[in-house]
């Protein structure tokens, strides 16, 4: 049966008869001399080793270069905020893990779009401050809206706009013909607006108009209408911040994209937004996320050292040997004192009501001497909103009365769901709390670094209704009980 | 005692017929379902023996190598010449006729979602997982198409 909820019933109802009568006419007879498309079976299929095997030799050149690349990358950020310092363009010799110099592949002064030929370099000295947004309209579909700031007060580039919404549809998605750039006239900032889904262009074009007269105002556009506004974050694209990049082929389907940006990678939250189909995909420790990405295509971003995302956009390619490829490059060195190095510690799962991610940063150790703030920082993030940095945590013993140091609401949701956070000792395995309308609710923690099982857990409980009275929340170790808290889930953060 | 799991060549013959029927409305072409039929069998064989549910993993392929296919039918710029190869409905409706004209003109998502939709009677969440995107854009797609039915066809 066909569900029609809101839908134009009688169109629908056309489509589907119509849909049933042309499955009905299909002929689905099987043609004379017609095998079963399995190898070793009459008619062997046409996707065999071949391409794998040329897919392999595509990767592992990828890899032996990758190294490369991101050393490259700690040179271009040297000067990341001129990109018309003739340094940035220098010619200059080979470069090794650690070096200053530029491969001698690169092309000085080679800033246009992304290379498309094998073993061609794209490199962008440059890094623009973009603050970027996502809108919803009510109807459905995404719309991604950046306002683009030139440094030093130079004057904004149509090509680079341009550039910019080129490199953001192969990585993100998005209809770059139907997008819109502005640049200031004499001014140093861009707008651009770019659809995601399928928006009407008018929609679009009032969008874009209330971009470039509100600038990050454009955030309250709809707002009264039921619009959506979510952070997202795009400096980690190639070509907003300094990016060096390489195109790889098998000379057949295959590709490889390669690029270094020097950029930190998103909160969890600003990621899922602008690629809500991603998963957590960490590398080496540093937080990662994969997305399939238009054409087909899979997209792999990763902070591969403070200050240095890797970005890897792979077509027709084995994802085992990709996630090889990228598994074996090593990182650059991190500068010290510079940032902090985020892990994604837990997220919401796949449709899950409200969105959340845990992250955990630890700071690198700076010329002072130790501080607080300097002890690793958990962040709880809901909605696109961070609800509960907390650094220098102290781990409660295993032995303690009050088993966490952190528990207790910390956002209400859609005016139904309150989200519970807790930071809390080794031994706590479950948290659960008494029946609410007769639905007990039990969540297991899990630990803030997965390096660390035996450290500090963490616990996320989504909680539907019950704010009518004070709710009794029981921490235990597998079935012991080892204390119960009291907690008014209405006073979000008492 | 259980029966013996189903080997892939009776997977083949149990489930072709369906998926090329599917493969045709989402690409428009019966000669191109044919081959996206073939192409999501042969990606799926190596590992049928694996598989807890094969007719989705089998229907995911197909909608995958439509959608592949749909794009080298672009490149190619042999759609137009595929798309006149229009073969009369045989229900005597003449508006059935014109909605599959319009349904194969239609952009790719849109089409796709409006089969998966209203021929497979998937839900928004499914067909969001089968295109890769989100079911407001899958909600979205299927109002835009609608909305061309009722404007060109009901009007």
């Amino acid at each position: 049966m066909t569900r029609t909820t809101d839908y134009d019933i009688e169109a629908a109802d056309l489509v589907a008869r119509s849909l049933r009568a042309v499955a009905r006419d299909t002929d689905v007879a099987e043609r004379p001399g017609e095998a079963l498309p399995v190898a070793g079976l009459p008619a062997p299929i046409p996707l065999g080793a071949q391409r794998h095997r040329r897919t392999r030799r595509t990767v592992a050149a990828t890899a032996a270069a990758a190294a490369v690349l991101l050393a490259a990358l700690v040179w271009a950020g040297r000067n990341p905020s001129n990109p018309s310092d003739p340094t940035t363009t220098g010619d200059t010799g080979p470069a090794d893990q650690g070096s200053e110099e530029l491969p001698p592949e690169l092309v000085p002064g080679n800033t246009g779009s992304m290379a498309t030929e094998p073993g061609a370099v794209y490199s962008s000295p440059a890094r623009y401050f973009a603050q970027a947004r996502i809108l919803e309209p009510p109807a459905g579909g995404r719309i991604l809206t950046a306002v683009v700031n030139w440094p030093d007060g130079q004057p904004a580039d149509r090509a680079v706009l341009s550039n910019i919404v080129q490199t953001l549809t192969v990585v993100v998605g998005g209809d770059k013909d139907r997008a819109q750039i502005t640049a200031t006239v004499g001014g140093s900032a861009g707008y651009l607006t770019l659809p995601l889904d399928d928006v009407d262009e008018s929609v679009v074009l009032e969008v874009h108009n209330a971009l470039v007269s509100d600038g990050v105002g454009v955030a309250e556009y709809g707002a009264d209408d039921g619009w959506a506004s979510l952070p997202a974050d795009i400096s980690w694209v190639p070509g907003v911040s300094p990016t060096v990049a390489r195109h790889y082929s098998d000379g057949d389907v295959a590709t490889v994209d390669l690029s270094s940006v020097a950029a930190d990678i998103g909160p969890a939250t600003a990621m899922v937004a602008l690629l809500p189909d991603a998963r957590p995909y960490p590398v080496g420790g540093g937080m990662g996320w994969q997305a399939p990405v238009p054409d087909g295509q899979t997209l792999f971003v990763w902070q591969a050292a403070p200050g240095t995302v890797g970005l890897v956009v792979a077509s027709e390619a084995a994802l085992a040997d990709v996630g090889a490829m990228i598994e074996s490059i090593p990182a650059p060195d991190p500068a010290l004192g510079e940032h902090p190095n985020a892990r994604l510690a837990g997220r919401s799962d796949e449709g899950s009501d409200v969105l959340w991610a845990v992250e955990l940063a630890d700071y690198l150790p700076s010329d002072g001497p130790p501080a607080v703030d300097e002890r690793p920082c958990v962040s709880l993030w809901v909605d696109g909103q961070v609800v509960g940095p907390t650094c220098g945590v102290e781990v409660p013993p295993p032995s303690a009365v009050v088993p966490f140091s952190v528990f207790g609401p910390v956002a209400h949701v859609d005016g139904d769901a309150t989200v519970v956070f807790g930071l809390l000792s080794p031994a706590v395995t479950t948290v659960t709390i008494d029946p609410i309308y007769g639905v007990e609710l039990s969540v297991d923690t899990q630990p803030v670094d997965p390096a660390d099982p035996d450290g500090l857990r963490y616990v996320v409980m989504i909680v539907h209704g019950g704010r009518d009275v004070p709710q009794i929340f029981r921490f235990r170790a597998g079935n012991r009980e080892l204390s119960t808290t009291e907690i008014d889930l209405n006073v979000v953060g008492g | 005692m259980t029966d013996p799991p189903e080997s892939v060549e009776e997977g083949y013959r149990r489930l072709r017929p369906g998926m090329v029927r599917l493969a045709h409305l989402l690409t428009g072409s019966p000669e191109l379902a044919e081959d996206v039929v073939h192409d999501a069998f042969a990606s799926c064989a190596r590992r049928w023996s694996t598989l807890d549910q094969p007719e989705a993993y089998v229907r995911r392929a197909v909608v995958n190598q439509a959608h592949r296919a749909g794009r080298q039918a672009g490149r190619d710029r042999d759609k137009v010449a595929r798309l006149g190869r229009t073969l009369p409905l045989s229900a005597g409706e003449p508006e059935l006729d014109e909605t599959w004209a319009l349904l194969r003109v239609l952009p790719e998502r849109q089409r796709m979602a409006l089969v998966l939709r209203f021929y497979e009677d998937l839900s928004e969440a499914e067909i969001a997982r089968l295109l890769e995107c989100r079911p407001g854009t899958v909600k979205s797609l299927i109002h835009r198409g609608l909305a061309k039915v009722r404007k060109d066809v009901l009007r």
